[in-house]
Formats: C-alpha cells, structure tokens, sequence
C-alpha cells in the first residue's frame, strides 16, 4: 500500500505518523502496553520535572512518577478527552500526588518559602532545553511578571511548593484570608494574561 | 466557619494550585453543584495552572523505572469504564487525584483515530523524500533566535480569516484547553514542531535548527486537509527569513481537523500548490 502510495506522489515513506498523546492514550485504555510504552517515552520527563520541582528528592520523585503513570495505566478508561488533554489529565494528577507526598513527608518548616521568580529561573538552562520548552517558560515567566508581587509569590509558593494557603498564612504572616484572595486575584491574573480560555 | 474567607467564591484559585485542605475542597466542591459560574472559574484556573507545569524543566527517568513500571503493569488490571459521567459515580472506585483531574470519566475512548483519514495524510505530504539542498543567504528575518512569539508572516494566497499574526496568535494555541503538539525532522537537519487546536482551528509551526533556504527561494506553509474534508491543499503561508536558531509561524487560515501541515521550498512570493517535495509534513493526529 505504501510502496503504491509512494510511487503515486512521491510524498510519502513508511514511516509511521507520530501519535499524539490523547491517542495513545486511547491505546492505553484498551490495553495496549505498547502504547502504554510511548506515552511514557513522551511524558515521563515531564512528569519527573514537576514532581522533582516540588519534592526535591530524586528517589521520592522517581517513586511519585512511577505512582502516577501505574495510576495512567489504571484509569486510562476514564479518560474523558472532551475535558481536556492526555498531558494535562496526566500532569495534574502528577501535581496532585506531590503535593501530597510534600505535606505527608515534610512538615512546613523544613520547606523553604523563599520561592520567588529567581527560584522559577533557577536551574533553567536556556541552552539546553528543548524550544518547546523555553517557549512555555518564557510565556510564564512573562505571565508571572504580571502579577503583584504578592500574589506571584503566594501561587509559586502554592504550585512549585506545595504548601497549602494555613501553611502560607503562617508563613507569611497574613491573615488566612488574605492569602486565599492573592491567590485567586493571582490566578485570574494569571489567566487573563495568558489567554487560557476554558 | 462564617467568617468572609470561608466563602467558597474565594478557594478556586486555591483549588486549581492544590492548596486547599481536604474540609475546604468539600466546601467549594458542594458549591460546585450549584453555580455554574464558580465551576467555569473553577475550570479556567486549573487550565491556568497547568500552563505552569508545562514551564517546568522536564527530568528524565533512569531506565529502570520504566522497566519495573512496564512489569507491573503486565500484571495490573485497568479499572473498568464508567457508563454515567456524574462526577460522583467516579468517587467509589477512583483514588482522589483522579476526581481532581477529571471529575467526569467518560466513554468514547476507544473511537480513536479514523484509518481512512490516516491513510489519507500518510499518502500525502507525510514525509520528505529529498534533503534540501544546502543553505544559502536569505533576507527577512523572521524572528529574533530565541522565544519567537508571533513576527512578520506574508500569506501567499487565499489568506482567509484570521491571518493576521499578532504575537498573540502562539500564545492563544499554547492556552487553548485542547493544545496539541507534534514534532517531526526536517530533511536536511533540524525540527519542525507543530502546535495547534481543533477548537481555535489553529495552527503554528516552529522551527529549530532549519538552515535557510536557498538564495530565491521561501519556505512556503501548507494546510492538507484529510480525507474526510476533500484532501484540499491550502497555502497557508510563507516563513521567510528562516536561518538556524528558532523560529515560528502561526499558519493563515483556518485549520481543519486532521489535517496535516507540510513545508515546501518554493521560488520567492510562494506558489498556490506546492511545487517540490517536502522538507517535512506533520499531521495534527488528535483523532
């Protein structure tokens, strides 16, 4: 079929199309562990990034990674694509996880709150990193910019650190009020500036 | 309990950042039931806050995670689908991370990708025969090395809705709540990666490490559309000015779903069909 194809017009070759995501998670829930396999080729790196921002411990992290994608494996039937996409389905599951593991493993105290936008670009190699990913970071990273300091302060603490808004009102010395509001005003902010529509 | 700050209008924000406590997720989660405004907000902040996770540096795993993951689950089985999509039919079977990500398990997931259409945009455009002959000097720049956001981009013909590029038009496929990428190699070095929504019908190519094309000649964007809409091509767009380093194009017009974006080089001011193989073709494989 394709040797015909590629005769007709030239344009084409055997190789395979590269799937997205959201179908191979549909391969996924039906079963297909090479499916399974691909997916966690594309987003395993993603997910370990995100949970080893919040967690700090590789070894914790790994295990976190391995939690989430055991849980892909198991829920990939519930999948519901109209709500979002594979990644995000999958990222914050991620996210949920390490903020548990964080709370369960370290009290507040030995987490450090001086998370601010030098903590967002430290350790980000410009070089290095995938265009991709230096676009997203770069759009964040303005997005952010945005915000009061306050509230970028109190949505990094929240997202990159895990902490929760008592654990933040305690820290920051704010009333627990407070920090529920920058955090809301942030996100909006956050949102708004982005474009994120949903 | 009645004080201001327990008024759960004021917990999406710590919602969508997972800091809430298990007693104020129930709080905003039974005012969820009945404000469909709270729910919409609800929902916008946590596409917000995905766009943070996306900005994180991505680790790679040691190879023997996979390994172990891979064995177990050989041996694990998948929970079954769930017919009704209330959110709270999931509660039993479901661990809590699950609800949080997605509270309406779903269906469909098995009616994926259409064979016909696939076969379709693999028998066109699906991959470059021929290398592209080595670089040469060209003109426009078409976007500073670096984060391209938007930049100059001249449609060739038929330009259709929406073809003016304001640097907003990345940012608002990057946001969208269906984003997708792909990415495939350019024949003669280099990547091209596709980002596009089925929703904004959008779609924007970014190029890394492309040398230049030769001297009178443009890289040229086009749409194919698959099987289903006719296998029309549409010029989509010139990218001049590409040399080395990054840069990004957000196609003219309008995108249908499945359809594959493909490169050409083409005498300068662009073709109205393609003229010679292309250096790449990524189909926009959502299903």
């Amino acid at each position: 079929m394709l040797a015909i194809v590629e005769r007709d017009t030239g344009w084409s070759s055997a190789e395979p199309a590269p799937v997205s995501a959201d179908e191979l998670l549909s391969r996924v829930a039906a079963g297909d562990q090479a499916a399974f396999s691909d997916l966690y080729d594309e987003l395993s790196g993603r997910v370990l990034g995100l949970v080893t921002r919040l967690l700090k411990d590789r070894a914790q992290s790994e295990e976190v990674t391995q939690e989430v994608f055991l849980e892909v494996w198991q829920q990939a039937t519930r999948f519901d694509r109209a709500r979002g996409t594979a990644a995000s389905w999958i990222l914050t599951m991620a996210h949920r996880r390490a903020v548990d593991r964080v709370r369960a493993s370290q009290s507040s105290h030995d987490r450090d709150t001086r998370i601010g936008i030098r903590d967002f670009e430290a350790g980000f190699d410009q070089v290095s990193e995938s265009v991709e990913i230096r676009i997203e970071h770069e759009r964040v990273s303005r997005a952010l910019s945005k915000l009061t300091e306050f509230q970028r302060q109190a949505v990094q603490l929240a997202y990159y650190g895990g902490f929760s808004h008592s654990e933040m009102a305690e820290r920051l010395g704010v009333p627990i009020g407070t920090v529920k509001t920058r955090l809301r005003d942030g996100m909006i902010r956050l949102r708004d500036e982005m474009g994120v529509t949903s | 309990m009645t004080e201001r700050h327990d008024d759960p209008a004021l917990l999406t924000g710590s919602h969508a950042l997972d800091a809430l406590s298990d007693d104020e997720r129930a709080l905003l989660e039974e005012a969820l039931r009945t404000s469909p405004e709270l729910r919409a907000e609800t929902d916008s902040l946590r596409e917000t806050a995905l766009q943070l996770a996306y900005a994180v540096q991505p680790i790679e795993p040691p190879a023997p995670l996979k390994a172990s993951l891979m064995a177990q689950i050989a041996t694990t089985p998948q929970a079954p689908p769930v017919a009704d999509q209330t959110p709270v039919t999931s509660a039993e079977t479901t661990a809590p991370s699950v609800q949080e990500a997605r509270p309406a398990p779903v269906t469909d997931v098995a009616t994926a990708g259409g064979s016909a259409a696939a076969t379709a945009r693999r028998r066109w455009f699906q991959r470059p025969a021929a290398a592209l002959s080595a670089a040469a000097a060209v003109a426009v720049v078409f976007l500073g090395v670096g984060l391209g956001v938007g930049g100059a981009f001249t449609p060739s013909s038929d330009p259709g809705p929406g073809t003016t590029q304001a640097s907003g038009g990345l940012d608002r496929i990057y946001a969208a709540s269906d984003f997708q990428r792909n990415t495939a190699k350019v024949s003669g070095g280099g990547t091209a990666t596709v980002v596009w929504s089925n929703e904004l019908r959008k779609s924007a190519v970014i190029l890394d490490g492309v040398a230049a094309a030769p001297e009178g000649k443009t890289y040229e964007l086009w749409y194919i559309g698959s099987e289903g809409t006719g296998g029309k091509i549409s010029a989509a767009g010139l990218m001049d000015g590409v040399a080395d380093g990054v840069h990004s194009a957000v196609l003219a017009g309008t995108m249908t779903e499945g359809a594959t974006i493909g490169i050409t080089v083409e005498p300068a001011g662009g073709s109205d069909q393609p003229t010679t193989t292309p250096i790449v073709a990524v189909p926009t494989t959502s299903a």
